[in-house]
């Protein structure tokens, strides 16, 4: 039988967990379509940052990605629901509402996703966010009162700090280590993993893991190209996807934890808040959601709520 | 001075020789140069323009900072002029003959070879721009379909990327009038657009 | 055999005078189908290749430079210069050097740096006696510098995707810079005797130096040193980021020309188009690059190479040879930043197996690379200076094979001689 050929793009180093499990999400489609479709895996940006990938994409000139469907908001603001303040600031209710395929979140990033052509087939794990600076250790939200703080460009995220009294700006990610070593900024909330890997600590003294957003990536696959492709095949890569985003899941989390320990080892004050600490943060951070309503709906953000109140039933 | 872009310089970045270059109105090449020549001042304001956008832009999004101003970070209006400046831009370059080769063919006396290799260049260049214009033209339908926008301000990347196509555009006209100058033996390159 | 029919192509579209856009982009979309691309998967690299902020600091500082040319501020500094520095025979190569670390610890790019610099000290060489060939080779060279000076953008790229320190990797790169500064002096000491007429500058006749006051000369260059005064002090002061600064620098460039009234209108367009002209032209082969880099990328062209070296050598002074020759081959087809994002990840893992450490290797990687930049056809360094100094490419070569090969010297000190990165451990 004819060989299919499909190529996967992602923005992760190599030897991150994303970058591994999108290696072994090739290994499995391969093995178990029995040669029958081979993904290339070109990571480290090598076909560009998530914007790039998302375009080719929906345009079916790639056929898979690991994607960030938060950096595509440009394409259409639903992309970043899953960025509404403290959701969820535990692992464990990360994984009840995050993680649910028939939860709102899922829903509706497949759902919009889906309408530009893209199938996201699995989710994974990117990180929690953290507020790394250089001023001061951050214990309360009025710590973060007059700190400039760089954010990606993301309404939910600049609204957390605006209304934490921060001051937000924000700046491309390649300015971001000489602006935070140079001053120009004071910190920024990226979280454990590209705070180390961007080398970003360096330039910091602080880092708390204040757990405002999480974010998670897609496995995603261009409709055009799934469309092409047989239900068999289908089947054995959206198994596969899934299979490859659950290992992500559980590495990240291991992952995580190396990361913060070499970030301490630089000579980071890193800072894990207690409950008590936490719920004044999920306080602040919920209270913007009302605002961000006519962004994402009010019934999506009531769907939401329930799910969150149910996952704290549990 | 450095390559001062408003005179032809000894050293061979010639770009217009009114002798050659001007073959008067009577003449179809003549005239469609005149109609070059408007481009070519179209193509010199649309890129000098975005040069002064970027620097606003980049100097307002300082001054936003500095002072905390309740505005919003105006760096994006700098990377959309990007794309004016460096398609429309190079296809001012191709008006005035000033892109970057490699500096082989410009070493050769005037002549018939010089001629030919110039036409050479220009068919090659009129094949390329056919096919950029097919590339912009594609990603400029996406640009309008899925309505993408740059995420700071919301500027739809329409904008930039059709900058970019009327910049494959406009590149493409200057490479085939280049060609009927190198077929009637005249040298490549507009009109100044500057005097 | 794609290969071989790629790089023949573009030879041969180089050869006939085609620009090197149009050769870099045309050699891909001829062979879209040899190389798995097409229209819609080509479409969006020229755009997002140059919708880049670091990029928009090329054209800003090639306005400034031109119009503290233009409106004379340049030669009030070159005046303070000479004030100081009149004594020294060929002083004007200790001009560019210099100026070259102080622009390079402004832009972080070496073809910005070589843009302003030679814009500015490019005319006033040429005025006082050095052949134009002799002025683009050294400021295309020294233009090096501008990358070794720490803050430098490939050195970035690199400690980001290799995971390996940014501050120590600027701190490593301290003394190479000193050493290829002082190399490329050593040069210009001995050739500038050899080319100038009697070795010796010409005073050029502009300066008036004999008629004007030192103190006048110091007071008037005053507004001209602010603007590096500014353009450092506001990235160390952590007010901007050296692209921001580049466009403080054009404000104040343009306000400072026009409170002294050395600018008037025509002069302020003259800039204009200039930097429009010299970096649009740049921009567009940056935006084709793109589209080469990607063709390579997707047909695991430097990855294979990568591999190769990595399976088939195993002592580090062999590898780190092979390194060599291979990064300065791809430096030589492919813009640095691309090369870096590249090849870093690439082979650092390869470099870790041999013992070399990862910050010594991200150095040798970003010197060798750099110096791709001298190497024709992705040559960038020598085409903005070749511009700056008027003068074509062929007549260069003869005067940039010494500086060449005094970066070859300085590339292989820093290789070899672990002790020039790492010294403060
Ligand atoms: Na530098
Ligand atoms: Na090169």
């Amino acid at each position: 039988k004819a060989e299919t050929k499909a190529r996967l793009g992602h923005v992760f180093a190599m030897g991150m967990p994303a970058d591994d499990a999108s290696q072994r999400f090739a290994a499995l489609v391969k093995e178990r379509t029995n040669g029958e479709v081979v993904i290339t895996v070109f990571p480290n940006n090598q076909l560009g940052g998530d914007e790039a990938l998302g375009r080719d994409l929906s345009r079916g000139s790639l056929e898979f990605g690991f994607l960030n469907p938060g950096s595509l908001t440009g394409l259409d603001p639903l992309l970043d629901i899953h960025y509404l303040p403290y959701i969820a600031s535990s692992f464990d209710r990360v994984d009840r509402i995050f993680y649910n395929p028939e939860g709102i979140l899922q829903r509706t990033l497949k759902a919009t996703m889906e309408k530009y052509g893209m199938v996201a087939l699995a989710f994974f794990e990117l990180e929690f966010r953290s507020v790394t600076n250089s001023k001061q250790a951050v214990r309360t939200p009025d710590d973060l009162k007059g700190l400039k703080i760089r954010v990606p460009g993301s309404a939910s995220i600049r609204s957390f700090f605006e209304i934490a009294g921060a001051q937000t700006v924000t700046m491309p990610m390649p300015n971001l280590f000489v602006a935070l070593q140079q001053r120009t900024v004071d910190g920024q909330d990226n979280g454990a993993s590209i705070t180390y890997n961007s080398r970003l600590f360096e330039a910091q003294r602080f880092m708390t893991l204040t757990n405002h957003v999480y974010a998670m990536g897609a496995v995603t696959v261009s409709a055009r190209f799934w469309k092409t492709l047989s239900d068999k095949h289908r089947a054995i890569i959206a198994q596969a996807a899934i299979e490859a985003a659950a290992e992500e899941v559980q590495k990240s989390r291991a992952a995580n934890k190396d990361f913060l320990a070499k970030i301490a080892a630089g000579g980071v004050a890193v800072t894990t808040l207690s409950p008590a600490e936490m719920a004044e943060f999920v306080k602040v951070g919920q209270v913007g959601w009302e605002r961000l309503a006519p962004i994402y709906g009010a019934e999506r953000i009531e769907a939401l709520k329930r799910e969150i109140a149910a996952s704290i039933g549990h | 001075m450095v390559m001062s872009s408003d005179q032809p310089s000894a050293a061979g970045l010639i770009m217009s020789d009114p002798e050659t270059h001007d073959p008067g109105r009577r003449t179809v090449l003549g005239v469609l140069m005149r109609i070059e020549l408007l481009l070519g001042r179209a193509e010199s304001l649309v890129a000098s323009t975005a040069l002064g956008v970027a620097v606003l832009a980049i100097g307002t999004s300082v001054v936003v900072r500095a002072f905390a101003l309740p505005l919003p970070d105006t760096g994006e209006w700098a990377i959309v002029a990007m794309s004016p400046l460096t398609f429309v831009g190079a296809a001012l370059c191709s008006h005035l003959h000033r892109h970057l080769t490699a500096d082989i063919v410009e070493a050769l006396p005037p002549g018939r070879l010089l001629r030919f290799l110039e036409g050479i260049a220009a068919a090659l260049f009129v094949v390329f721009g056919l096919y950029f214009v097919a590339l912009a033209a594609d990603l400029f339908s996406y640009a309008v379909n899925s309505g993408e926008r740059l995420i700071d301000l919301g500027t739809p990347i329409a904008i930039p990327v059709g900058f970019m196509l009327a910049g494959a555009v406009l590149m493409t006209i200057h490479a085939v009038l280049d060609v009927i100058r190198a077929c009637t033996g005249h040298a490549p390159g507009g009109i100044d657009p500057w005097h | 055999m794609a290969l071989t029919l790629t790089f023949g192509l573009m030879a041969l579209f180089l050869l006939v005078g085609a620009p090197l856009a149009v050769a870099f982009g045309l050699v891909i979309f001829l062979q879209m189908s040899t190389y798995g691309l097409s229209i819609v998967g080509l479409s969006n690299i020229p755009y997002e290749e140059i919708s880049s902020y670091p990029l928009i600091a090329i054209p800003l500082f090639m306005f400034t430079g031109d119009l503290m040319n233009r409106s004379g501020m340049a030669a009030e500094l070159i005046k303070l210069s000479d004030l100081m520095l009149h004594r020294v025979k060929g002083a004007f190569g200790y001009i560019a050097i210099v100026s070259s670390a102080m622009m390079g610890a402004i832009t972080g790019s070496s073809v910005a740096t070589v843009a302003t610099v030679g814009g500015i000290v490019s005319p006033e060489m040429a005025r006082r006696g050095y052949p134009r060939g002799y002025i683009a080779a050294m400021v295309a060279s020294v233009g090096l510098l501008g990358v070794l000076v720490p803050p430098s953008i490939p050195l970035i790229l690199y400690g980001a995707t290799v995971g390996v320190s940014i501050s120590q990797l600027f701190t490593a790169t301290l003394l190479p810079a000193l050493l290829m500064a002082a190399l490329f002096l050593a040069v210009h000491i001995v050739l500038s005797r050899r080319f100038l007429e009697g070795g010796r500058e010409i005073k050029g006749e502009s300066l008036n130096l004999v008629t004007e006051k030192p103190t006048r000369i110091v007071l008037k260059a005053t507004s001209a040193l602010l603007l590096p005064v500014l353009i450092l002090g506001g990235i160390y002061g952590g007010i901007m980021t050296p692209t921001e600064a580049a466009a403080i620098g054009c404000i104040y460039a343009v306000s400072a020309a026009l409170v002294r009234r050395m600018l008037d209108r025509t002069k302020l367009l003259q800039s204009v188009r200039h930097a429009v002209v010299t970096g649009s032209g740049i921009l567009v082969i940056i935006a084709m690059t793109g589209v080469f880099n990607r063709a390579m990328v997707l047909n695991q062209v430097p990855q294979d190479i990568a591999i190769w070296v990595a399976t088939y050598i195993d002592n580090p002074i062999m590898f780190l040879l092979v390194v060599n020759v291979v990064l300065l081959l791809v430096g030589t087809f492919m813009e640095t930043n691309a090369s870096i994002l590249l090849m870093g990840p690439l082979l650092a893992p390869a470099a870790a197996k041999f013992g070399i450490d990862p910050v010594h290797f991200g150095i040798i990687t970003a010197v060798n690379l750099e110096i791709g930049l001298l190497t024709p056809p992705m040559a960038a360094n020598l085409y903005v200076a070749a511009r700056a100094a008027e003068v074509r490419l062929p007549q260069m070569m003869y005067y940039l094979a010494f500086f060449f090969t005094a970066a070859l010297v300085g590339q292989a000190l820093i290789t070899y001689v672990p002790f020039l990165t790492l010294w403060y451990r």
